[in-house]
């Protein structure tokens, strides 16, 4: 575009011009098509885009001896080819992110004051298998989203029949162009929501848009914080239900990931196999989830603020394997908790980048071996080991990737404060943590709601899965303008067995 | 780290013996002794500093042993130094013992639990016949007005092993008799709904009760204050034949009626005993003051305890309920 | 009659936690202290606690009478200064107020180190903690109305956590005979244990201030009556699980008595619970300074068009300097002066403005038409 500041800013005012840039590289073809004698086409397209199977049946097509002779100009020529999607233009913002999407560029011979472009986008080298790797589920269905952002949109739109799903297409870039879908639900996302994220993204300035996880910050309402503030995902049902909840959702092409807003920090504890399974073991395994994020959030951190400032508080029976535990360990417990932590994330780091079947094998070495060997060395107590690798499980319990990266990353300050000034130093990271948790927004608004500001009747499916007959309605946060989600079955008086059995 | 601490008198200087616990093997707590002596009560920790090479934490002490002629003294001091610090525990115990705290101390050193002590006790009123007992407790009847403190006390059985051989009563802060661990169950009675305790019962031939305490209930009841008290007390108690001998028949109503009935009698009587002893004794800790002092507006403390030996009557209704009669018939 | 975005206001139930942080301060720590003075009504003090809560229940009632007689966009203590005494008394009052807000968290900031020294750190240098302190009372007041509005949220919903496990634990320990016999104190003594009682609760006149900030705010009335029951019921429980636990004696020497008889509390994986409560103590603490320094900043930006942020910065500088110059003696002086205006304030000041406003013009329901 020639109003990008990041290209250099020789512009491409004419054709010519824009045809000579593209000549440079060697995958720009130019070829004469001649259909038939009265006038000859001049096709422009890059061989590395185009799919050669759609050239061959468009050439094929177009040849027929019934039609040729037909074809005198572009119009004509649109009309007869088979592809949809093919249009005709004299705009060259528009031709240049055509031809580079892959379409093909037809102009009559020495005619350069309209073209037509014709779609053949090859869509080889895109991933097919379409396998939730990230937010696997054992319970319920196992389909993610791949890179092309038609496949996706297919994908939602095959759960969601309706002409209400709404789906807009906005381009940012200034090199990427990268189509971006806005996805929602008309008269069930709150209209000033959608405005909100339609404006957010149109104001995007940036050059290139590599995934969706990108613009979740580029359109964050907090810059300055580890949290994630629209939930990512991968996954399908997730996505679907975020929009019948209200929600937006938003993807680039090439990216298989969705981000949907606005969250809050309970959307990062639900999975969707929550609702897959029956209401009361959702509702355990959630709780099971917020107190292990807890129980991460702060274990390492006690452990290091009891021991290097208030021992009174372990009992006594505890305090006897303490420190018979700790007695050879020649380092301050914090040195030892943050050595120990930042071990847990270097085997994450490298585990992630590895292979699989290798990271497996590091698995082993790092777990295993390297602890077991800590402690004999005496370099740590046992004690910690087991803190801090429980509170390593504990903080991959979110179903969300982004969201565990953030707990992860709190421990450490956390420590830090525990270390300097024990319980009052936790007190302090706790204060600082929920004042920031509810000063934060997303889209708007608040972060920490149902909680606060306090919603009652949002709180039913929160901290548990509640039965589906409590969840009839849309979350009230999200104010959508259609409340009601399903009509609950009226309540029949349920009759003990004890009441009815007998002969009658 | 100190657990179990004593304080002593020696030639009027203090000593002070610690146990302080080790742990170096897994399973088992070494435990280093420590003595050191001292003019005060305050400098126990820099004393007993000058004898360790890591410093001495004093946090988790949950024991705290008193020598008899200390105690004689007062231990009041120590009882404030322990209310006003905020790193000690409420629930430590306290403890006088008849013989050298040393000796007891050391004695407990082969049990690898620098806790020893405070576990007898806690056993103890738990499970048999002593009242509850923790710092908070001596700290409120110290402090309060209308109740005396009583602390456990320890001796040395002739085997060289440790032993709770009763209650001491104290006058304010000056240990002035020692109950037996027999007359402890009557004053638990007398002070708590007691949930443990046993007692035995000998009748003329030499035939032999053992009853198990289940629950009792302690309510009394303020006649008349001026001039000459009055308090009227029922206990009832709840209770189990744990061991009867065989020539006490039982399997009728009726006779269970009478042992009843002879029980109640027994109790009674030595209840009786009891407050007449801590009558003469002029030592309260069954709070008779604290109990007139919730009942009567005009309740002055010096006043109760003049008249409290001479112009004092307690009456006592015991109700024994047996529920259980042995394991076999 | 929508007042102010819905991005800075809160909704009325929002003022519960508003009320019930200013009326539940430090003082629940040691308040059963200021009973047993040879003038206290001791093991009757919880007479006191009612008579109390009656009193700031009908002030608040005048406070909220004398709001609505205002115009909807200036029922705020600044503008009923302004309106009733005139331009000079009225800026003068209000520098009171902003005076007094600040006086006030700066009190509590003090006596809340003082506690944490006194049971977490003994030996501590306590200015980097108190620089800590500062940073986070900057993060909440300068996140505005709803960020402190967050805070007393969070600090009301962690103290009522803890207090259901702690009557659990102390209550084999208690002695109600303790409270025995009842109405043995003279009249002089109820007086002064209701007035020295009624210390705790003079913040209710933050009310004043925070009143504007509420959507549709009559409807809040409800709530703040609400808050003034929760945080009496508060006090009673303490009152009565602490002279039921101490005798009076020992009440006498115990400079912290809910403190101790929490420490009572032992579970199978950690004892010493008051070394928690101190700790977490410190979310309401930050939420009653942070309500104070909010109103404080908010009045001189409506007075002097001052910008908040600044004058945040300043107070926040005042209170670090005050504090690393103090004496140990000023505590209780700051805190004796702090009650006795804070006395004059609510018990004279209200009535006051509560019977001008009754002479006065009601601007409540005529909306927008100007006021004097």
């Amino acid at each position: 575009m020639s109003t990008s500041p990041s290209m250099p800013n020789d512009s491409i005012s004419t054709f010519d011009q824009f045809i000579d840039l593209c000549s440079r590289s060697n995958d720009f073809v130019t070829a004469n098509l001649n259909i038939n004698s009265s006038c000859t086409f001049i096709a422009h397209y890059l061989k590395t885009l185009v799919d050669q199977s759609h050239l061959e049946q468009l050439i094929h097509s177009l040849q027929n001896p019934h039609d040729a002779h037909e074809i005198k100009s572009l119009d004509q020529l649109k009309q007869y080819n088979p592809f949809e999607g093919s249009f005709v233009t004299n705009d060259l913002d528009k031709i240049e992110s055509s031809v580079f999407g892959g379409f093909l560029l037809i102009q009559e011979e020495h005619k350069s004051d309209a073209f037509l472009l014709i779609p053949i986008t090859g869509k080889q080298g895109l991933r097919t298998d379409n396998d939730t790797d990230v937010e696997f589920s054992v319970v319920g269905p196992k389909i993610g989203f791949i890179e092309d952002i038609d496949t996706n949109v297919h994908l939602v739109r095959m759960q969601l029949r309706t002409p209400r799903l709404i789906v807009r297409e906005l381009t940012v870039g200034t090199i990427s162009k990268t189509k971006v879908v806005m996805m929602y639900l008309d008269g069930i996302a709150n209209p000033d929501n959608v405005s909100m994220m339609e404006a957010r993204i149109r104001e995007i300035e940036f050059d290139i848009i590599l995934d969706t996880t990108q613009l979740d910050e580029l359109i964050t309402d907090n810059h300055n914080t580890p949290f994630p503030l629209f939930t990512t995902s991968e996954r399908r049902d997730r996505v679907v239900f975020a929009l019948i909840s209200g929600q937006i959702a938003v993807s680039t092409d090439g990216s298989p990931y969705f981000i949907t807003g606005p969250s809050t920090l309970f959307d990062f504890f639900l999975s969707p196999e929550d609702y897959y399974l029956p209401w009361v073991l959702g509702s355990f395994f959630r709780v099971i989830r917020i107190t292990g994020v807890v129980f991460s959030l702060f274990a390492s951190a006690l452990y290091v603020a009891l021991l290097t400032h208030h021992y009174e508080v372990i009992p006594k029976e505890l305090l006897g394997r303490l420190i018979y535990s700790r007695q050879n360990v020649p380092f301050p417990p914090v040195l030892e908790a943050l050595v120990l932590e930042a071990t847990v994330e270097f085997l994450r780091e490298a585990g992630a980048r590895l292979p699989s079947r290798i990271g497996q094998t590091l698995g082993i070495v790092g777990g295993v071996i390297l602890g077991q060997a800590a402690v004999d060395a005496a370099l740590t107590s046992n004690i910690l080991i087991i803190v801090v690798s429980l509170s390593a499980l504990t903080s991959f319990v979110t179903p969300i990737y982004k969201m565990s990266n953030a707990i992860r990353f709190i421990r450490f300050p956390m420590i830090i404060l525990a270390a300097m000034w024990g319980l009052f130093g936790i007190a302090v990271g706790l204060s600082f943590l929920l004042l920031h948790l509810s000063r934060l927004e997303s889209l708007g608004s608040p972060y920490t709601v149902p909680f606060f500001p306090l919603r009652a009747k949002d709180l039913n499916d929160r901290f548990i899965r509640a039965p589906f007959s409590l969840t009839s309605n849309r979350p009230g946060y999200l104010r959508p303008p259609f409340l009601k989600r399903y009509e609950t079955p009226k309540k029949q008086r349920k009759k003990s067995k004890i009441d009815e059995e007998g002969y009658v | 780290m100190v657990l179990t601490a004593s304080y002593d008198l020696n030639d009027n200087k203090i000593e002070n013996n610690v146990l302080i616990g080790e742990y170096t093997e897994q399973d088992k707590t070494n435990i280093i002794f420590r003595k050191t002596t001292s003019n005060n009560n305050y400098e126990i920790i820099t004393h007993l500093n000058t004898q360790m090479n890591k410093p001495i934490a004093y946090g988790q002490m949950r024991m705290i042993l008193f020598g008899q002629a200390f105690a004689r003294k007062g231990i009041g001091d120590v009882i404030n130094i322990l209310s006003r610090d905020a790193e000690i525990s409420s629930h430590l115990q306290l403890a006088v013992s008849s013989d050298k705290p040393e000796d007891i101390m050391r004695a407990t050193i082969e049990t690898h639990d620098p806790l020893y002590l405070m576990r007898m006790i806690e056993q103890n009123y738990i499970n048999e016949n002593l009242p509850n007992v923790n710092l908070h407790t001596h700290v409120f009847n110290y402090y309060g007005q209308g109740q005396d403190i009583y602390i456990p006390t320890f001796k040395l059985t002739p085997n060289e092993s440790v032993e709770i051989d009763g209650i001491a009563l104290f006058k304010k802060d000056k240990d002035v008799h020692h109950l037996s661990i027999d007359e402890c169950i009557w004053l638990k009675l007398l002070l708590q709904n007691a949930k443990s305790g046993t007692f035995a019962m000998t009748k003329e031939h030499n035939e032999n009760i053992l009853i198990h305490i289940d629950s009792s209930k302690n309510k009394m009841k303020l006649i008349q204050s001026n001039p000459q008290l009055i308090i009227q007390d029922r206990l009832k108690i709840n209770a189990s034949i744990k061991n009867i001998s065989e020539e006490i028949p039982i399997r009728k109503k009726q006779q269970l009626d009478e042992l009843e009935k002879e029980l109640e009698e027994y109790v009674r009587n030595n209840i009786e005993k009891l407050t007449k002893k801590l009558q003469s004794l002029k030592v309260d800790p069954v709070g008779f003051g604290r109990f007139t002092r919730s009942r009567d507006r005009k309740w002055n403390e010096n006043e109760f305890y003049r008249q409290y030996d001479k112009q004092f009557t307690f009456n006592l209704d015991v109700e024994i309920k047996l529920n259980q009669i042995g394991t076999e018939d | 009659m929508k007042l102010m975005n819905d991005k800075y206001s809160v909704s009325p139930g929002n003022v519960f936690y508003l009320m019930y942080i200013s009326l539940v301060g430090i003082g629940i720590m040691n308040f059963q202290q200021k009973m047993i003075l040879p003038n206290g009504s001791e093991n009757d003090g919880w007479i006191s606690i009612i008579i109390a809560a009656l009193l700031i229940l009908l002030l608040t009632k005048m406070m909220y009478v004398v709001l609505a007689r205002q115009d909807i966009k200036k029922a705020s203590l600044v503008h009923i200064n302004l309106r009733y005494f005139g331009r000079f008394f009225g800026l003068m009052i209000n520098w009171i107020f902003i005076l007094y807000f600040i006086l006030g968290g700066f009190v509590w900031f003090q006596t809340y180190i003082q506690v944490i020294q006194l049971w977490l750190f003994p030996n501590v240098n306590v200015w980097p903690l108190s620089l800590l302190i500062i940073s986070l009372i900057y993060y909440a007041v300068s996140g505005g109305f709803q960020s402190i509005t967050a805070i007393c949220f969070w600090g009301t919903l962690l103290l009522y956590t803890f207090i259901l496990p702690q009557l659990y634990y102390i209550t084999p320990y208690i002695r109600p005979s303790n409270l025995l016999p009842m109405f043995n104190h003279n009249l002089s003594q109820y007086f002064f244990t209701t007035r020295e009682f009624s210390h705790e609760f003079i913040s209710c006149i933050i009310l004043l201030a925070v009143y504007p900030f509420v959507q549709n705010p009559k409807k809040s009335q409800k709530w703040a009556f609400i808050a003034i029951g929760a945080s009496a019921l508060i006090y009673l429980i303490y009152f009565f699980m602490s002279y039921m636990y101490f005798s009076l004696g020992e009440l006498k020497i115990t400079l912290w008595p809910t403190l101790s008889f929490i420490a009572m509390i032992e579970l199978p994986v950690l004892q010493r619970m008051e070394y928690f409560i101190v700790a977490v103590f410190l979310l309401k603490i930050l939420a009653a300074i942070s309500i104070g320094i909010w109103a404080s900043c908010h009045s001189a930006k409506l007075m002097h068009s001052i910008r908040p942020s600044r004058f945040l910065l300043v107070i926040l500088l005042i209170f670090f300097v005050c504090f690393i110059f103090r004496e140990p003696s000023s505590t209780a002086i700051l805190q004796d002066f702090y009650s006795h205006t804070g006395e004059i304030l609510v018990y004279l000041y209200v009535p006051l403005i509560f019977i001008i406003s009754l002479i006065g013009k009601n601007s409540g329901k005529t909306e927008a038409k100007g006021n004097t």
